[in-house]
């Protein structure tokens, strides 16, 4: 399952480095940051809706660094190299930004210039990439880590960096995946 | 104990004044107060990685939540010492977050390259500490001689990479003592497990003049280690035997070393 999600995500565009500018709540060390947009992804899926799929997992994959760095600081070096040795993927290559940021805007801005409807299909698939992550949080549990990593992320909902990565508007998006996040990781415990 | 290691591996040299760092930066210390300082912790556990560099994945990894074969559960002394000089690397920084917080450090030199570098620093999300004592400039044979001299355990070696020759007993300046024939002064350090990962090849590579020098060196140590010809070709079978077994697993560290544990009962 994540052979092929690594290989893709080794290949989003690198930005330059430079943990000064206003990432300042997930600085993990040496932090290597991707960036995309709507411009970005319109370019890349090329009318195939399920393409959006991969940036969803590349969102949720990102969002996961930061939340082992914030709430299980224990696990995260074992992440940062087991997936190193593993997928030869950098676990502190992160979107340099909010997910909120991403998909309450940006599929917004790709339906606009498209005839695709990025924001339903996300909505009708929002469960399922959930779930994918939670089953990549079980993966890491079981590989690498020392503490049950479950339980630690399910404190995220205390932490306000963390959550700062929603938005508290109920109809969007990413307050949607925060919901299913939260019920897919409360069911795996 | 491990005031009192710290102030025998010293006896030769004469500024005793110690720096602090972090808040304590200006402040000057005695001797007598970091020996204080931890002879009044308690030590869960030694860890020892001669020629260590800047690695530090026995922190990381010389545990048993990640190795369940060491019956250690969290070491919380990490002892470093490397002949070459590292120092300029150390300030970039071994121990980042969010894994690690620094909590107060210590630093000696001799107003040459000899430096000796103490911190006690956080395990995030286990809310433990630990002291790692890293010396800088120092020969193993030197920290040897000061753990043996003072009867200090050492509970773990780790000496992954060679274990051998390469970096552990091939310096030029010290009496080298290659790790592969530390289960031979097992005893007299209460040695426990010597985690490394020796090949075979190298084994059979070393020629016996190199052999000889070792074993001399070895015997100049501590009065109480006589070896001979015999015990190192013992040992020597006896760890090519924990190759070949299947006493050895892979942990995953940076250099995907295949991981061998020795244990000695």
């Amino acid at each position: 399952m994540l052979k092929e999600f690594f290989k893709e995500y080794n290949s989003l565009p690198k930005i330059k480095q430079d943990i000064y500018s206003g990432i300042r709540n997930h600085c993990n060390y040496y932090p290597q940051f991707w960036f995309i947009d709507s411009k970005y992804i319109l370019k890349n899926i090329n009318g195939d809706i399920e393409k959006i799929d991969f940036y969803w997992e590349a969102l949720m994959f990102s969002f996961l660094s930061k939340s082992v760095y914030r709430c299980s600081p224990e696990n995260y070096h074992y992440c940062l190299d087991y997936l190193s040795l593993q997928y030869g993927i950098d676990f502190r290559f992160i979107f340099k930004n909010k997910l909120q940021l991403f998909v309450d805007n940006e599929f917004s801005k790709i339906d606009k210039m498209s005839n695709l409807n990025t924001v339903e299909y996300s909505l009708a698939r929002i469960d399922s990439y959930a779930s994918w992550i939670v089953k990549v949080i079980a993966y890491l549990n079981k590989q690498c880590c020392i503490t049950d990593l479950t339980s630690r992320l399910l404190l995220g909902k205390n932490d306000y960096y963390f959550m700062e990565e929603f938005s508290t508007e109920e109809n969007s998006l990413s307050y949607q995946f925060l919901n299913s996040y939260f019920k897919a990781l409360s069911n795996d415990r | 104990m491990i005031g009192k290691f710290l102030e025998n591996s010293l006896l030769n040299n004469s500024v005793k004044t110690w720096r602090g760092k972090g808040e304590a930066h200006n402040k000057e210390f005695s001797l007598g107060y970091i020996v204080n300082l931890l002879n009044s912790y308690r030590s869960n556990g030694v860890v020892y990685y001669p020629s260590s560099g800047t690695d530090v994945n026995d922190v990381h990894y010389v545990n048993a939540k990640k190795i369940p074969e060491i019956m250690i559960d969290m070491p919380n002394i990490f002892i470093h010492t490397d002949a070459m000089d590292n120092y300029s690397h150390f300030y970039k920084g071994l121990f980042h977050p969010p894994v690690y917080s620094w909590m107060e450090g210590y630093e000696w030199n001799d107003d040459g390259n000899k430096r000796i570098i103490i911190n006690r620093y956080k395990r995030n999300g286990l809310d433990i500490d630990f002291w790692f004592i890293y010396f800088n400039c120092f020969c193993n044979e030197v920290i040897l001689k000061a753990f043996l001299s003072t009867g200090m355990n050492v509970d773990i070696v780790f000496c992954p990479v060679d274990g051998i020759t390469s970096g552990m007993g091939a310096f030029e300046d010290c009496e080298n003592v290659p790790t592969l024939l530390y289960p031979l002064i097992s005893k007299q350090l209460g040695i426990k497990y010597i985690i490394t990962d020796q090949p075979s090849k190298s084994i059979d590579t070393q020629p016996s003049k190199k052999i000889s020098e070792w074993i001399n060196n070895l015997n100049k140590l501590h009065n109480d280690i006589n070896v001979s010809k015999a015990d190192v070709d013992n040992i020597v079978s006896e760890t090519k035997e924990i190759i070949r077994s299947e006493n050895s697993f892979k942990l995953f560290t940076h250099n995907n070393s295949e991981i061998i544990i020795k244990k000695f009962t």
